[in-house]
């Protein structure tokens, strides 16, 4: 808005166009997320009804809304493909992934922009050290700044467990290791004859027989799940990285254990959905630390990417070792403290790299971390 | 599986789910439905905890109890990677960290001073009546979800390799074997020579009993997972198709198909008088006229639940066990409600066991229960041990 004088000597405030369209922009937006929270909150309060009034229960609604559809489709599809269970399993983990990963690259984003922003973060918990409320309100308002809810880490994760859990259940059901679960793969087959003729399924897969453990399925779980792990590794402290490096072969090996013992026709979910991920997160994450590093970086210090990145952006290396100082993102840019808006960190893959690069060797020059950081979405 | 940054909370979170996930595994895993039968002087139980017990039948006492050597309770961390498969698979049976191994389906069979139960883990025991000792016992090396036949000596069982084995009921020994395409998990049926059973692969199939050579293949459109019921040279089965069939047991040619079902025939069929009673998963019993299976009844008998357990004839009466322990007395020619009895708070899917005018049945909570047959009063409700 800007003040004018008018002829008859009062003034009064003009409003640009753009800046009335803008706020009727917000107001529509806002208007729409009432709408949104409204029609939210009556389902929630008419679901919580029918459940104590014992119309529905829980167990009615995970099997109309999530069990049955998917039981139902792997069935159905199955019958489909060459009556291959093996075959509807590794197409509807395909699917689920597909699906699945906008929530997935949204993790990542919000994950690699939160590490970005830990040099600020750690600048300001230096500066508000005795005073944990303030801390608390400046570190919220620099998400904000940055376009991060914290939630948006987790609600992903949190999202697709119910999938996993079903396809789970699914596939125990349909393969039908017992009588329980052939009745109650029965119980939750929809009528068609289609259906009801595809059962039995054909739990023989390749060489694989759905129904047993296979050790040949449990080296690709482990190696899989080891190289996901690797690939999605973030830059970490100390302490964190030495827990990383249990966990990227305690992980792999406990998931390579359970293949062993459980059905293949999990596994086989399980290794899909690995190398599914892998060709999907690549284009995100890269390699992570997956990559072998080349010998001039071995003999150069794990700086050397960095150095890289910088010199790209037409920043100089860096070799100072003060706490808070870094590499210039653009000739005359921010520093590695502050490594750029949020929006552009949040925004491109590109900028999110570079962002995170030069806040990970920030963090490198300090020679320290510290645990307790502000990292709800990394390692 | 991992689907995105690992992360701290992540990794818990999957932890906590790979956790839910064995459990819900387990929880859907093997428990049996053991049955129940007897001769003149005991009832023979089966019990979830995977014994056999010998009874009074008039008093419930207990005269010895048979535990199997696979009936053993172990521990994640002590047993080997079948055992913890066990584990997970039965989460409901023996607690945090501990399986039991002896589930059964169907009930035990009784021949020649002998007790011959078909065990899930795939090991056929056989039992001597008097003294509950075992006299010998089989492995077939694969899962046995459908009981076993006895006849001529000969010992007839299917397991989930799709093989139908022929033992010595004597020692025990392996006289023949057939090759099915699929699972087996009903028992067999035995007349005139000739053995028959169904097959999850859709076909009925009759064999000769003495060297297991196949006489005939009957095909359908879905798994058959019932005992045949075999009468005048009929065989009677229902499928997983909705159809209930009467075969031509010499020439495997069929004779009628009922397509009145919305839903499979799991359980086996009973005769009387020139009617065959069958049960489905719709709910339904049909009366069907065993010459040309037409209905018998002017409309099904419909129960208040899946019907699992075959219905059998006791004083007079059609007696049926739907899935949620409701129990019901018949009239055979009308399908009227003669009585009903609700007194059983757990599921039913044992097949029930009549003798002396008496109906046991075996329920989910391991119970025993003895209701008189005209009148569905009960005597008495046994729990068959911890």
């Amino acid at each position: 808005m800007a003040k004018t004088v008018s002829s008859s000597g009062g003034s009064h405030w003009v409003v640009e166009k753009g800046q009335i369209e803008k706020a009727m922009g917000e107001a529509k937006a806002a208007t729409a997320v009432n709408v949104r929270s409204v029609a939210i909150s009556i389902f929630i309060v008419v679901l919580i009804s029918l459940l104590i009034a014992r119309v529905v229960s829980i167990t009615a609604i995970w099997n109309t809304i999530l069990q049955s559809p998917m039981l139902n489709f792997l069935v159905l599809m199955s019958g489909y493909l060459l009556g291959s269970f093996g075959l509807a399993i590794v197409v509807l983990t395909i699917i689920i992934r597909l699906l699945t990963f906008p929530l997935i690259a949204r993790q990542i984003r919000a994950s690699k922009t939160m590490e970005a922003i830990q040099p600020k973060v750690r600048q300001l918990q230096k500066k508000y050290a005795t005073d944990s409320q303030k801390l608390g309100q400046e570190i919220m308002k620099l998400r904000k700044e940055h376009g991060i809810n914290p939630l948006g880490c987790y609600l992903p994760t949190l999202i697709q467990f119910p999938i996993w859990i079903a396809l789970y259940i699914s596939v125990i059901q349909a393969l039908a290791y017992t009588p329980e679960n052939l009745l109650g793969l029965q119980e939750l087959l929809y009528s068609p004859l289609v259906l009801v003729s595809a059962v039995p399924l054909n739990h023989h897969f390749l060489w694989l027989d759905l129904t047993h453990g296979d050790i040949g399925m449990a080296f690709l779980e482990t190696v899989s799940t080891w190289m996901l792990f690797k690939m999605s590794a973030m830059p970490t402290t100390a302490q964190q990285q030495s827990m990383n490096r249990v966990l990227q072969w305690a992980i792999p090996l406990l998931f390579g254990f359970m293949t062993l013992i459980l059905p293949t026709g999990l596994s086989l979910y399980w290794v899909t959905s690995n190398i599914v991920g892998i060709i999907l997160q690549y284009p995100l994450t890269g390699w992570g630390s997956l990559r072998m590093p080349s010998l001039s970086m071995l003999k150069g210090g794990a700086s050397q990417p960095s150095r890289k990145v910088a010199a790209k952006a037409g920043g100089a290396p860096s070799t100072r070792k003060e706490p808070g100082k870094g590499v210039p993102l653009k000739p005359g840019g921010a520093k590695a403290g502050v490594a750029g808006s949020g929006k552009k960190v949040a925004g491109g893959n590109d900028v999110i790299s570079k962002a995170e690069t030069v806040g990970r060797e920030a963090r490198r020059d300090e020679g320290k971390d510290s645990g307790g950081s502000d990292r709800d979405c990394s390692g | 599986m991992f689907n995105s940054v690992p992360t701290w909370p992540t990794k818990i979170l999957l932890a906590a789910l790979l956790l839910g996930a064995a459990v819900l595994s387990g929880c859907i895993g093997p428990r049996g439905w053991p049955g129940t039968v007897g001769d003149s002087h005991s009832l023979y139980v089966g019990t979830m905890i995977g014994s056999v017990l010998a009874l009074n039948p008039v008093t419930g006492a207990e005269r010895w109890e048979f535990e199997p050597q696979s009936v053993q309770t172990g521990s994640i961390g002590s047993g080997n990677l079948t055992s913890i498969k066990n584990a997970f698979l039965s989460c409901s049976q023996g607690g945090a960290g501990s399986f039991r191994a002896g589930y059964f389906y169907g009930a035990p069979v009784v021949a020649n001073g002998m007790i011959y139960v078909a065990y899930f883990s795939g090991v056929v025991y056989a039992i001597d009546a008097a003294s509950g000792q075992q006299a010998w016992n089989y492995d077939l090396k694969s899962h046995i979800a459908g009981g076993l036949a006895v006849a001529g000596g000969t010992v007839l069982v299917g397991s989930s390799n799709g093989n139908i084995s022929a033992l010595d009921a004597g020692n025990g020994t392996l006289k023949w074997e057939f090759s099915s395409k699929d699972e087996i998990w009903g028992a067999p049926a035995v007349a005139d020579g000739v053995v028959y059973f169904g097959s999850l692969d859709h076909s009925l199939y009759a064999l000769n009993a003495t060297d297991g050579k196949e006489k005939w293949e009957f095909r359908t459109e879905g798994g058959i997972g019932s005992t045949p019921l075999v009468v005048g040279g009929v065989v009677y089965v229902g499928s997983f198709d909705h159809k209930f069939y009467a075969i031509d047991g010499e020439t495997g040619a069929q004779k009628w198909v009922f397509e009145g079902s919305r839903d499979w025939f799991w359980c086996a069929a009973t005769y009387d008088d020139g009617t065959i009673y069958a049960a489905s998963l719709d709910n339904n019993v049909y009366a069907l006229e065993a010459g040309n299976g037409t209905v018998a009844w002017p409309q099904p008998f419909k129960a208040s639940n899946r019907v699992k357990s075959s219905p059998i004839i006791v004083s007079g009466l059609l007696v049926v066990a739907s899935e949620n322990g409701n129990v019901y007395g018949l009239d055979p020619k009308t399908g009227k409600k003669e009585w009903e009895f609700d007194g059983i708070k757990a599921k039913v899917l044992s097949p029930l066991y009549s003798a002396e005018g008496i109906v046991y049945i075996n329920s989910q909570d391991n119970k025993l229960h003895a209701l008189n047959g005209e009148n569905g009063f009960e005597f008495w409700g046994l729990p068959l041990g911890s």
